[in-house]
């Protein structure tokens, strides 16, 4: 008897355990999925892609959809940032230093979006997905994500590195082509400049990527026109005007939006003049962290950037006309500080302003800008411009007259013309390196004039970097 | 065991009466213990020298007929056995002490219980008489300075917050760091609760006053049997149980208040507006300026001292002393009442507590109510049952947000106290609050600037984040005997935990102001099982004992959170979640881990005298990678009691105890996170709609990071007073699992994977003593200290070193983890006033901050390179405690020191109180700063904005400083009353006051070198990096312990 409740009592233990031994300790993490899983199914392949997008629009906590194009504008002279360093003051002020918050955030923000877009590409092809969704849409999303990891690079070349236009040879940032999924890959050296532009060009594939302006997707996703565009400003930055003028031509079937002011806001993918724009949504982390987004930096609202009126583009008769559109209808009336705020994003509380990344307009003033440095283009830039200019304001209105402009004259007027149209669109930071020029700020106690040879004329290369990659060759 | 002796005395008794002489005399009396007055059952009373006695009945009394020139003999098992002469008294009372070589007969281990005497591995035990009157809400700051080895600090004084508990040293870099807490067998969840927007701590669930004892198992022998989870040494918690005798109710209470040890003493206004204006005047040439934005009311100056003003034109100055505003005294309280007793057959143990701690800043509450219970009986002679719970109730609330992520919230309480200027006021003239943006902010008082950007911290009250935390820990188990000495055992407990957390933030000011309002409510449930089935067998022939254990255990892990976000409230007027939201976000996530396992154990004594145990354990996890979910774990260890040996009988006057031991295992830490193995995509939107978006990146091959552990150590008792325990230890743990950060060029953030290695090793010395022990009087000491020396020996293939979280700590091989890391200065140039710093090849540089830049002592731009340096170990090396009690009569007196050191701090709050910018500085910058050449100064000449000099923007060598201290952590001074005859049923009553944290001894200057880094995901990482940290509480409180 005793014995028999003894071998009972090991045998309950034994038995009770063992038999549910395997499968109790092989749990999947819930609400999750794994490679093999998607990389086997259309939809899921393609839900991967819009991963890409989102890695580029909101890296959590934001990337292209708030810092890194907001990040130019404040680089610029045509809005004040004395805010704090938590919204990139140090940037408007030029301190950005190696440790810098922004500086790191852009950094790794740019990069873990490329090592996404690399994984993406590599599992395309390690989980042969040609087999699932055909030739032609592999190529196509491939393509996508090239794209991304283009743009990428072209925030990073513009901020990290000396201008090629001053020198070609400057080194800039490392590139990363393939899928990083493992330690011992921190050492990777700087590129050159020139080097970092033939990649953008050589992942620019307009003839694998679709083109539908007006649609979502079409405006949403990287498209044949888009990546035209980015070739386009990437000749432009080498003053390669005649390749630039050739890109922008085959930027086709958009037009400018009759009002300028409906560029801007939520779900604006109707208007006919967007080329690339990020889309937000309410959903969990569709749109971007706290202090990241444009309407927490420009709206009235968040107080923090306002327009430079003084000292900026908005400080000059001719641009800032009453009856311009861009005047009176994109402009706030002062806050009780005196100060006047962009009205292009306003959405502070929910942040659904879209991005517009790329539009026609910028096409026209690229191209009014390349045509002002060729043999016989002062009428086409002439007219690129006034295109641009006079839906804003009727010709008859304008105190400048643009038909009289030339040579010198006209190449400043479309410059200035691109800081009117662009202001708080991340494209004047760009337009000041890329052409070799000083960054000059008088406001109030930021008096500044930085040359291209001054150490703060493009960022330091963030800190963690700098200790984990040995082989960078720069600092 | 105690039955038996009971039915023995009690025939000895019976006979000794039946013996008696006629002539003698009849003595009555009561034996009680000494140390609380209760009455001692079952106690002998012999005359000496013959085998006449008696034994007391359960209310201690007895009742002897004797010769009246005899002498009595008073004992009973686990006291000191005390003679009384007769002289012809008729009665005579006796108190007994106990016995301490007793007491400690036996001591927690492994799934048991086993005999000191025998015990052959490392195991510390805090007995509940210890730490009994301390106020604290949660046991793990009671261990502080309690036991060799175990190194607590509290991170903050904020109520309800976690300590932080390492034995041993830091076990792992990336996996978790905190010991295995068992509670009466049922493994508990400990780690902080890391909710949304503050932290909850699942320790302080556990009313201290239940616990009964708190055995550390610190060597690879003692947790082997805990294999995968013991690499952090275990923790296992005995609540009390009920006890043979009598229903005994007890209550405890204390109550009291908190208040901070220290403030920073910062300018005032006026000291304030001189200063900086005088910053601005050397940076601008004119103090008459707007440093940024428009003009400001109360004057032309940068900085002016703000006003109201009457009709007639008189001036009323608005000063604030924003420390007196956001810290404040708090109530403490705790009661316990609890009734205890049994049968022989059946115990049982119930009480219930409540507890309240309101913080030291405002906002800050914790309260706790909790019932317990425990029966178990005998219900045949083979056949035990018990069943043992506890339910809780915690609600811990929140204000200051740095209390999660202390070392880098900006906008946190402690950091406001600091830096607002003491020209900016919280309150307008009619009352409303000085803010600004629509309430974002605070307004700027005196400061000619747009706007400070930092929100008005009495606005923040009208928002709040507070946790309610349901918990119950409950077992039940059935023990049966079907042979002799064979008992098997199941049973099954859990450990079940729902918090509800609600953060608020007022549409009116601060972080809502922008949102409409904002709340933010989820509930987040946690319950683990585990099943522990055991067979032990007890094998005794002649003079060998084996001891057999095995045993298989299963446990699951699963938690669940919803949570719901909400802005833009519909009225304003209502405040808290329920209010009604017109924008509304759900979502949630949920996860598991399991684990079975399989162990056996053998014990082996000979006469007492020659001990070996073997204990081994394996795992089956599955959080590891899919080729490597089980792993063995083993511990071997051995001791040999000289002192019993023949040869030894002449030194055992002096030598009472001597006994010489050594171990030697591997065990593991699994606290690796859930699913970190996996490679896996998660739920994401692009424009709304769905997206895939890679979460981890992972290692298939994860296994356990192991460690093996070698103590060798030795007893010694003396004179029967003094007990002397000394252990070597060394630890090197292999396979660290690490979340190793890559270049951020790399784009992968950092990967989990089983790399690199670490050493801890060092002493343990821990001494008793009862120097002086008579009737009236005694003094009993115990001091213990700890030396820890950690080391990394390797990082991962192609990772030359680890950076913390800001950047200010670096870890590399060759040095203990988390070393400073700071850029190289040397004070203030006399000449100019400007911070030097040395260059990579040790260059003098002056920093100009006007000029931008480094430069040479000629004045020439320096071209090198100036960078980071390692610069200081950041893990105390020594820790330790000294507790005195002393008793005179009824009186007690008991007051105990804790002490750390060998480590370096970064006092970035230095930097901090004298930055150049609008902030606060301390009061000391105004004369220490440097203002004309020749001046020896210690803060840099002041310049308005300048963030650099004095090491705002760069971690600077000038503010590291020593973290060692001595603190007289507890001082207690008691009286107990015993009334000879119960008075209304009272048997004996004590009143005690008690102080906390007295005073600390430390050349720190932050507000106290007892700090952690927060919760940060890299905290090991990132140490002795002080700032925005809570000072500690100081802690008063009167109390009463009633027994019934």
């Amino acid at each position: 008897m005793k014995n028999i409740i003894k071998l009972l009592a090991i045998l309950t233990a034994v038995v009770s355990l063992g038999s549910c031994k395997k499968e109790f300790i092989e749990l999947d993490k819930p609400y999750s999925m794994t490679e093999n899983v998607i990389f086997a199914d259309a939809d899921y392949i393609q839900t991967a892609l819009l991963g890409c997008y989102d890695a580029f629009k909101s890296t959590n906590p934001t990337f292209m959809g708030g810092l890194a194009y907001i990040v130019f504008d404040c680089r610029g002279e045509d809005i004040v940032n004395i805010s704090n360093p938590v919204t990139m003051q140090d940037t408007y002020e030029m301190k950005v230093l190696s440790t810098t918050q922004e500086n790191g955030r852009i950094w790794n923000y740019a990069y873990w979006t490329i090592n996404t877009c690399n994984i993406f590409i590599e599992n395309l092809e390690k989980h042969n997905c040609k087999d699932v969704i055909g030739e032609e849409l592999c190529k196509q999303y491939t393509a996508e994500a090239k794209f991304l990891r283009a743009y990428c690079y072209y925030v990073l070349a513009n901020l990290y590195s000396l201008p090629y236009s001053i020198n070609p040879d400057a080194l800039a940032v490392p590139l990363r082509l393939t899928a990083l999924t493992s330690s011992g890959n921190n050492d990777c050296p700087a590129a050159a400049i020139k080097d970092v532009y033939a990649q953008i060009l050589a992942d620019c594939l307009p003839d694998d990527l679709p083109s539908a302006p007006g649609t979502y997707d079409g405006v949403t996703r990287a498209n044949e026109a888009a990546a035209h565009m980015l070739k386009m400003r990437v000749y432009m930055a080498m003053e390669k005007w005649d390749e630039a003028i050739t890109e922008g031509k085959l930027v086709t079937g958009y037009s400018l939006a009759p009002d300028v002011t409906k560029i801007y806001g939520p779900g604006t993918y109707e208007c006919p003049e967007l080329i690339f724009a990020l889309p937000m949504s309410t959903q969990p982390g569709d749109s971007p962290n706290t202090q990241m987004s444009c309407a927490e930096y420009y709206s009235i609202d968040a107080q923090v950037c306002w327009l430079n009126t003084e000292s900026g583009i908005l400080a000059e008769d001719a641009y800032s006309q009453d009856k311009d559109k861009r005047i009176s209808d994109l402009v706030s009336a002062p806050d009780n500080n005196g100060y006047v705020y962009s009205l292009k994003f306003t959405d502070k509380a929910q942040k659904q302003d879209w991005i517009p990344v790329m539009r026609y307009a910028e096409t026209l003033l690229n191209l009014a800008e390349c045509y002002t440095h060729s043999a016989n283009g002062t009428t086409q830039a002439r007219n690129a411009l006034k295109e641009v200019r006079s839906r804003s304001i009727a010709a008859g209105d304008d105190m400048l007259d643009v038909d009289a402009l030339s040579g010198g004259n006209l190449t400043t007027a479309v410059l200035k013309e691109r800081r009117l149209e662009f202001i708080c669109e991340g494209i004047r930071g760009i337009d000041i390196i890329r052409r070799g020029e000083n960054f000059v700020k008088n406001y109030h106690s930021v008096n500044l004039d930085v040359a291209p040879t001054a150490s703060n004329y493009f960022w330091p290369i963030p800190n963690a970097e700098i200790n984990y990659n040995k082989t960078l060759g720069k600092k | 065991m105690k039955k038996v002796r009971f039915i023995l005395l009690s025939v000895i008794m019976l006979f000794s009466v039946s013996l008696a002489f006629a002539q003698n005399i009849t003595i009555k009396g009561v034996v009680t213990d000494g140390a609380n007055g209760e009455p001692l059952p079952a106690a002998t009373v012999m005359l000496k020298g013959t085998t006449r006695g008696a034994a007391t009945n359960l209310e201690g009394q007895y009742s002897l007929t004797a010769p009246a020139k005899g002498v009595l003999v008073f004992s009973t098992i686990g006291y000191k056995a005390v003679e009384v002469e007769i002289n012809g008294q008729t009665t005579i009372n006796c108190e007994l002490s106990a016995d301490t070589e007793y007491l400690e007969d036996v001591v927690v281990i492994a799934y048991g219980t086993q005999s000191a005497k025998t015990v052959t591995a490392s195991v510390s035990s805090v007995k509940a008489d210890a730490i009994k009157d301390a106020p604290n809400m949660s046991f793990d700051s009671m261990l502080q300075g309690q036991a060799a080895g175990v190194q607590v600090s509290t991170p903050n004084a904020g109520a309800g917050a976690q300590a932080k508990v390492l034995i041993r040293g830091v076990s792992s870099i990336s996996g978790g760091t905190d010991p295995l807490y068992i509670v009466d067998g049922v493994p508990i969840q400990s780690g902080v609760v890391n909710a949304s927007y503050m932290e909850a701590n699942p320790l302080a669930d556990i009313n201290p006053a239940d616990i009964l004892s708190i055995d550390v198992l610190k060597d690879a022998a003692a947790t082997a049997l805990y294999g995968s989870r013991a690499a952090s040494g275990v923790i296992i918690i005995t609540t009390k149980q009920g006890r043979k005798g009598e229903t005994k109710v007890t209550y405890d209470m204390n109550i009291g208040f908190v208040e901070p040890t220290k403030t920073y003493n910062m300018m005032d206004a006026d000291t304030y507006v001189a200063y900086k204006n005088m910053a601005v005047k050397n940076r601008y040439g004119t103090d008459e300026k707007a440093i940024s934005g428009a003009g400001n009311p109360y004057g032309d100056k940068a900085f002016n001292i703000p006003y109201t003003q009457d009709a007639s034109g008189n001036r009323n100055y608005l000063k604030t002393n924003w420390n007196d505003l956001i810290y404040k005294k708090g109530l403490v309280m705790n009661h316990t009442v609890a009734i205890s007793g049994g049968s022989d057959k059946t115990q049982y143990y119930a009480s219930a507590n409540y507890s309240d701690n309101q913080g030291i800043i405002i906002g800050d509450n914790y309260k706790r109510y909790g019932f317990k219970a425990n029966i178990s009986t005998q219900v045949t002679k083979w056949l035990k049952v018990g069943i043992n719970g506890q339910y809780s109730k915690a609600f811990t609330s929140v204000l200051d947000t740095s209390r999660q992520d202390g070392v880098f919230s900006a906008a946190g309480l402690p950091r406001q106290a600091m830096i607002l200027p003491p020209i900016t006021f919280p309150y307008n003239e009619d009352g409303s609050l000085n803010v600004m943006s629509n309430g974002q902010y605070i307004g700027v008082g005196g400061v000619n600037i747009a706007t400070l950007g930092y929100p008005n911290p009495m606005g923040q009250k009208e928002s709040f984040n507070k946790i309610n935390t349901d918990r119950i820990i409950a077992s039940g188990f059935v023990q049966i005997e079907p042979i002799k000495n064979l008992v098997a055992r199941s049973q099954f407990g859990v450990d079940y935990m729902v918090e509800g957390e609600e953060t608020f933030w007022s549409p009116k000011y601060g972080q809502g102001a922008g949102n409409n309002g904002y709340a933010w409510r989820s509930m987040n449930d946690q319950l683990s099982w585990t099943w522990t089935n055991t067979i032990n067998y007890t094998l005794a022939f002649k003079d060998n004992t084996f001891d057999f254990l095995v045993g298989m255990e299963a446990y699951k892990l699963s938690y669940g959170s919803d949570w719901i976000n909400a802005s833009d409230i519909s009225n304003p007027a209502y405040s808290g979640f329920r209010a009604g939201f017109n924008t509304i976000k759900a979502g949630g996530e949920e996860g598991a881990k399991s684990m079975v396992s399989y162990f056996g154990r053998i014990n082996y004594d000979y006469k007492s005298r020659y001990m070996l145990s073997v204990n081994y354990r394996r795992d089956g996890l599955s959080s590891l990678g899919k080729n490597s979910k089980w792993g063995n774990f083993w511990g071997v260890s051995g001791a040999w009691r000289i002192s019993e040996e023949s040869f030894f009988t002449p030194l055992r006057t002096v030598v009472d105890e001597l006994k010489i031991k050594a171990s030697y295992g591997v065990v593991g830490n699994s606290d690796i996170g859930f699913y970190g193995a996996q490679t896996y995509y998660s739920d994401a939107y692009y424009g709304g709609s769905p997206a895939l978006g890679l979460a981890n990146i992972g290692d298939s091959s994860l296994a356990w990071e192991s460690s093996g552990k070698l103590d060798v150590g030795f007893n010694v008792g003396l004179f029967n007073r003094v007990n002397l325990d000394f252990d070597y230890y060394y630890t090197k743990t292999n396979n660290l699992v690490m979340a190793v950060p890559q270049g951020p060029s790399t784009g992968i953030g950092s990967l989990i994977t089983n790399t690199g290695a670490m050493e801890n090793k060092g002493v343990e010395i821990t001494l008793n003593a009862d120097v002086i022990k008579n009737k009236n009087f005694s003094w009993s000491t115990n001091f213990n200290i700890t030396t820890a020396h950690n080391k990394v020996l390797q990082l991962a293939e192609g990772v030359k070193e680890i950076y913390g979280d800001s950047e200010a700590n670096i870890t590399l091989p060759g040095y203990s983890v988390g070393q400073l890391y700071a850029y190289p200065t040397g004070g203030i140039d006399p000449e100019t006033g400007c911070r030097i710093f040395y260059g990579t090849n040790g260059e003098w540089t002056r920093f100009d901050y006007l000029a931008g830049g480094w430069f040479l002592k000629d004045g020439t731009e320096f071209q090198g390179d100036i960078a980071q340096v390692r610069a200081g170990n950041t893990l105390p090396t020594w820790f330790g405690g000294w507790t005195n009690s002393f008793k005179y009569k009824g009186f007690d007196l008991n007051f105990m020191f804790q002490f750390s050191g060998g480590n370096w701090i970064l006092n970035a709050m230095t930097a901090t109180g004298s930055d150049n910018r609008w902030w606060n500085n301390f009061a000391e910058v105004a004369e220490k700063s440097w203002k004309q050449p020749g001046d020896n100064a210690k803060y840099a000449k002041p310049i308005y904005g300048d963030n650099y000099s004095n090491g705002s923007a760069m971690e600077i060598t000038d503010w590291i400083e020593k973290g060692d201290y001595l603190r007289l952590k507890n001082i207690t001074f008691g009286y107990t009353y015993k009334p000879k005859n119960k008075i209304i049923g009272l048997s004996s009553i004590r009143a005690y006051a008690q102080v906390q944290n007295v005073f600390v001894a430390t050349a720190f200057t932050g507000l106290d070198p007892e700090i952690t880094s927060s919760y940060t995901s890299q905290a090991v990482l990132s140490g002795g990096y002080y700032k925005n940290t809570l000072p500690q509480a100081r802690t008063y409180t009167l109390g009463v312990q009633v027994a019934f």
